[in-house]
């Protein structure tokens, strides 16, 4: 009797290790995903920036690149939060969704406000990055 | 407190802290424990999301 209630608990002990374990790992990849998604986005920004100053991009477009730029760190931000706050995989699962829905968004302005072919082309592939690295981890929880 | 009710608290006293232990030694064995804390990845990438935030009303500023 007392070595079938070891096993048991034995097992509901396993059972909660386990569980523990793959929900730090895949927050941890979200969490890797945001930080390598900033840095892509960051260096963009830096040389859409020097462009603008060397005469290379025109001022409505700069404007309007640095307004969605704005939106995107929203994003990132609020994807970070929900991943803190996440208790297990599909509330970060539903984090990432959001932010993948965001950006679809931001992908439709960037296409409709910047005139310029070269930085609409560039930044849609800055963008494009974050949402297939976004997209790709999403697929892997078994989400889009 | 019956006799098997007992038994059970004793078998909980003695298997959680015992799962405890072996959990935080196998983590920290194992080489995924050097890893740095989620929160410090986290805070990178707020750091740089708001950089991103910040130079762009820099720029917007000035446009």
């Amino acid at each position: 009797m007392i070595k079938r209630r070891i096993g048991a608990l034995g097992i509901i002990l396993a059972v909660i290790f386990l569980a523990a374990c793959p929900k730090q790992d895949v927050i941890r990849k979200l969490a890797v995903v945001s930080k390598e998604s900033s840095a892509a986005i960051k260096l963009f920004q830096q040389n859409e920036i020097q462009s603008y100053n060397a005469g290379l991009v025109s001022k409505e477009d700069h404007k309007a690149v640095q307004e969605i730029l704005v939106s995107v760190g929203e994003i990132g931000l609020a994807l970070d939060m929900h991943l803190r706050i996440a208790a297990n995989d599909a509330q970060a699962l539903d984090g990432l969704n959001l932010a993948i829905k965001d950006l679809d968004v931001l992908t439709v302005e960037i296409s409709e406000k910047i005139k310029d072919e070269s930085t609409k082309t560039k930044f849609l592939i800055a963008i494009a990055g974050v949402r297939s690295a976004l997209s790709t981890t999403a697929a892997l929880l078994g989400g889009q | 407190m019956s006799d098997k009710t007992l038994v059970v608290a004793q078998l909980l006293g003695t298997l959680i802290p015992l799962g405890v232990k072996t959990y935080t030694e196998i983590r920290a064995a194992n080489p995924s424990s050097n890893l740095p804390p989620i929160e410090d990845i986290l805070k990178q990438a707020d750091q740089n999301w708001q950089d991103v935030i910040d130079a762009a009303k820099k720029e917007l500023g000035q446009t």
